[in-house]
C-alpha cells in the first residue's frame, strides 16, 4: 500500500469507557487507514474492536481523543446521518436486513435515503448483485435466503451509495467456515475492485492475515501486529 | 434485523394468552391471531430502542409482545361488522369470519389483557416514577381519549368541510397511539424519552400521519388482492380517507412534506446523540413504502 494515498481515517489517543467509567474499553487507541486499503482489527472478545468501529462510524462518541473520518469529525459531525448515509457502509455479523422485504427492496433503501434517482438505483442494484452472485435472487425475500446469501446482500447494501469506507464487524461470524471464507474473499475482491477502504473487526487470525495490514487490539490500545 | 424478528415471532407465540386450560375455540382463535403477526413494525422499534438505550432484553421482549398484541386486538375489533366490516386482513379471512364475532371479541380482549400484564412485568424492577410514567402514557394512548376516541370519530365521520383536518386528527389517535407507545415505552427507564420528548412526539406525529396518508392512497388506488386488505372500503363506508378528501396529487404532496419533516427530526436527534440512528432505519423503511406506492406501482 503506497504511503502517498490519502488518509481516510485517523483515530488519535481515543478513550472510551462504559457504565460511567466503570468499564474502561479503549485507553488511548490510535490508528490510521488510507484510501483503498483493507485493515483488520484483531483481538480477543471484549477487547474493544466493535467499540472502535462504532466510534469511527459515528454510532457512538468517545470520551476523549481525536477522530477524522472521510474529512468529517464524527464527534462534532453537524450531520452525522449524512456521514452514515453517504460516506460509510456497514456490514455486521447479523446482517441487519429487513426480513420480509425482497433483496431488491432492501438494496433500494439506502438509495432512497439520499434521494438517488430510481433508474440509477436500479442499475446499481443490478451491477452489485451480479458482482456478488445474487442477481437471480433479487425478487426473493430475505427470510427465504441462506445465511451466506444474506451476507452477500448485506455487503451489496453497504456499497449501494458508493462509500469510500466500509466498516465490517465480524461479517463472517454467523457463517460456517467454508461460507465464511467465501464471504471474506468476496468482500476483499469487491473492496479492491471498487477502491474502497475496509476496516474489518475479527478475532480470526486467518482473516486478519489476509488483509493488507492488521492491527492488534489489546489492553485498550491498538498496535501493529 | 431478522434474528430479532424471528425471536419476536417466537415470543409472540410463547407469550400468547392461549393456555392449555383456555376454552378450545377461543384458544384456536388466539393462536390464529398471533400466528400471522405481519411486519411487527412496533416490536422492531422496541427491540432497536432497547438495544441502543439499554433496556433489559427480557423487558424489551415483554414490551414488544404487548405492543403487537394491542395492535392485533385493534385490528380484530376494527374488522368487525359493527366497525369496518372487513372480509380479509393480511390476505387471510378476518378472525370473526372464521371463528364468529363473539369469539373474535373475546380473543381481542384476551390479547389486550395479556398486553397490560406484560407491560407491568416489564417495569416491575423500575422506580415508582418510571411505572407512573408508563401508566400515564398507556392510558393516554389507549384510553377513552386516545385510540378509542379515534375509532369513535372514525365511525361518525362525514366527508364535509374541514374533512382533511379531521382525517388527520383521527389518524393520529388511531395510527399514532400504538406508534407513540412503541417509541416512548422502551425509553422510560434510561430517561432518553424524558430528554427528547418533544422531538419524539413530533416524529411520531409525522410518521403516523405519513403512514396513514399512504394507507389512504393505497385504499383508493390498489386493485383487489394487491394490498392484503379489503380495498375501496373507505369510500364504501364513508370512512375518513385523506385521498378522498384531498385527491391523490395533494395526498402525495402531503406525504412528501410529512416525510421531509420526519427526516429533519431524525437528523436532529441523530446529531444530538448517535444512539438515535435506529430511528433513521425506521424512517428509511417508510421511504420504501412511499417508493412502492409512488413509483413501483
Ligand atoms: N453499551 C455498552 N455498555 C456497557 N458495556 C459495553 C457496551 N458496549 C460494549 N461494552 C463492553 O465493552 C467491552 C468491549 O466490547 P466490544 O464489543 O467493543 O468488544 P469486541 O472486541 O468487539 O468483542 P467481540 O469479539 O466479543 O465482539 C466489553 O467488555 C463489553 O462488555
Ligand atoms: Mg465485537
Amino acid at each position: 500500500m503506497s504511503e502517498a494515498r490519502e488518509i481516510l481515517v485517523t483515530v488519535q489517543e481515543v478513550w472510551k469507557a462504559y457504565d460511567e467509567g466503570r468499564v474502561p474499553v479503549l485507553q488511548g487507541a490510535s490508528l490510521e487507514v488510507r484510501a483503498g486499503e483493507m485493515v483488520a482489527l484483531w483481538g480477543a472478545s471484549g477487547s474493544g474492536k466493535s467499540t472502535l468501529l462504532h466510534l469511527i462510524g459515528g454510532l457512538d462518541v468517545p470520551d476523549r481523543g481525536e477522530l477524522h473520518v472521510c474529512g468529517h469529525d464524527p464527534r462534532r459531525e453537524s450531520d452525522r446521518l449524512e456521514l452514515r448515509r453517504r460516506h460509510l457502509g456497514f456490514v455486521f455479523q447479523l446482517h441487519n436486513l429487513i426480513a420480509d422485504l425482497t433483496v431488491e427492496e432492501n438494496l433500494r433503501v439506502p438509495a432512497l435515503a439520499v434521494g438517488r434517482p430510481t433508474a440509477q438505483t436500479t442499475a446499481r442494484i443490478r451491477t452489485l448483485a451480479e458482482q456478488v452472485g445474487i442477481a437471480h435472487r433479487l425478487k426473493h425475500r430475505i427470510q427465504d435466503l441462506s445465511g451466506g446469501e444474506r451476507q452477500r446482500v448485506a455487503i451489496c447494501r453497504a456499497l449501494m451509495n458508493e462509500p469510500r469506507l466500509l466498516l465490517a464487524d465480524e461479517p463472517t461470524g454467523s457463517l460456517d467456515e467454508a461460507t465464511g471464507d467465501l464471504i471474506f474473499s468476496l468482500l476483499k475482491e469487491l473492496a479492491v475492485r471498487n477502491g474502497i477502504a475496509v476496516v474489518l473487526a475479527t478475532h480470526e487470525r486467518r482473516f486478519a492475515e489476509a488483509c493488507h495490514r492488521w492491527l492488534r487490539v489489546r489492553n485498550g490500545k491498538v498496535s501493529d501486529a | 434485523m431478522i434474528e430479532n424478528a424471528e425471536a419476536v415471532a417466537r415470543s409472540l407465540l410463547a407469550n400468547a394468552p392461549a393456555e392449555s386450560t383456555t376454552e378450545p375455540v377461543l384458544r384456536e382463535a388466539l393462536e390464529k391471531a398471533v400466528a400471522h403477526p405481519g411486519r411487527m413494525v412496533r416490536a422492531g422499534l422496541i427491540m432497536a430502542a432497547a438495544h441502543n438505550h439499554g433496556l433489559r432484553p427480557a423487558a424489551a421482549e415483554q414490551l414488544a409482545c404487548a405492543l403487537e398484541y394491542w395492535h392485533q386486538a385493534s385490528l380484530i375489533l376494527d374488522d368487525l361488522p359493527c366497525m369496518d366490516d372487513a372480509e380479509q386482513r393480511r390476505g387471510l379471512p378476518c378472525l370473526h369470519r372464521t371463528h364468529g364475532e363473539a369469539t373474535a371479541i373475546l380473543a381481542a380482549l384476551g390479547l389486550i389483557n395479556r398486553a397490560y400484564a406484560l407491560v407491568q412485568r416489564a417495569y416491575l424492577s423500575e422506580s415508582v416514577e418510571v411505572r407512573e410514567q408508563a401508566c400515564a402514557l398507556v392510558e393516554s394512548a389507549l384510553g377513552a381519549a386516545g385510540i378509542l376516541s379515534g375509532q369513535a370519530w372514525d365511525l361518525r365521520f362525514g366527508h364535509g368541510q374541514g374533512a382533511p383536518r379531521e382525517v388527520g386528527r383521527i389518524a393520529w389517535r388511531k395510527t399514532g397511539a400504538l406508534l407513540w407507545l412503541a417509541l416512548s415505552l422502551p425509553l422510560l427507564p434510561s430517561g432518553a424519552w424524558q430528554r427528547e420528548r418533544r422531538a419524539l412526539r413530533a416524529l411520531g406525529v409525522y410518521w403516523a400521519l405519513a403512514y396513514q396518508a399512504m394507507d389512504d392512497l393505497l385504499d383508493v388506488s390498489v386493485p383487489k388482492g394487491g394490498s392484503g386488505k379489503t380495498p375501496g372500503r373507505d369510500a364504501a363506508l364513508n370512512r375518513p380517507n385523506l385521498t378522498i378528501a384531498l385527491g391523490a396529487p395533494l395526498t402525495r404532496r402531503r406525504i412528501e412534506r410529512l416525510l421531509a419533516r420526519a427526516d429533519t427530526q431524525v437528523r436532529q436527534l441523530c446529531q444530538r446523540d448517535p444512539r438515535w440512528t435506529y430511528l433513521a432505519d425506521w424512517h428509511e423503511r417508510l421511504l420504501l413504502t412511499r417508493y412502492r406506492l409512488f413509483i413501483a406501482a
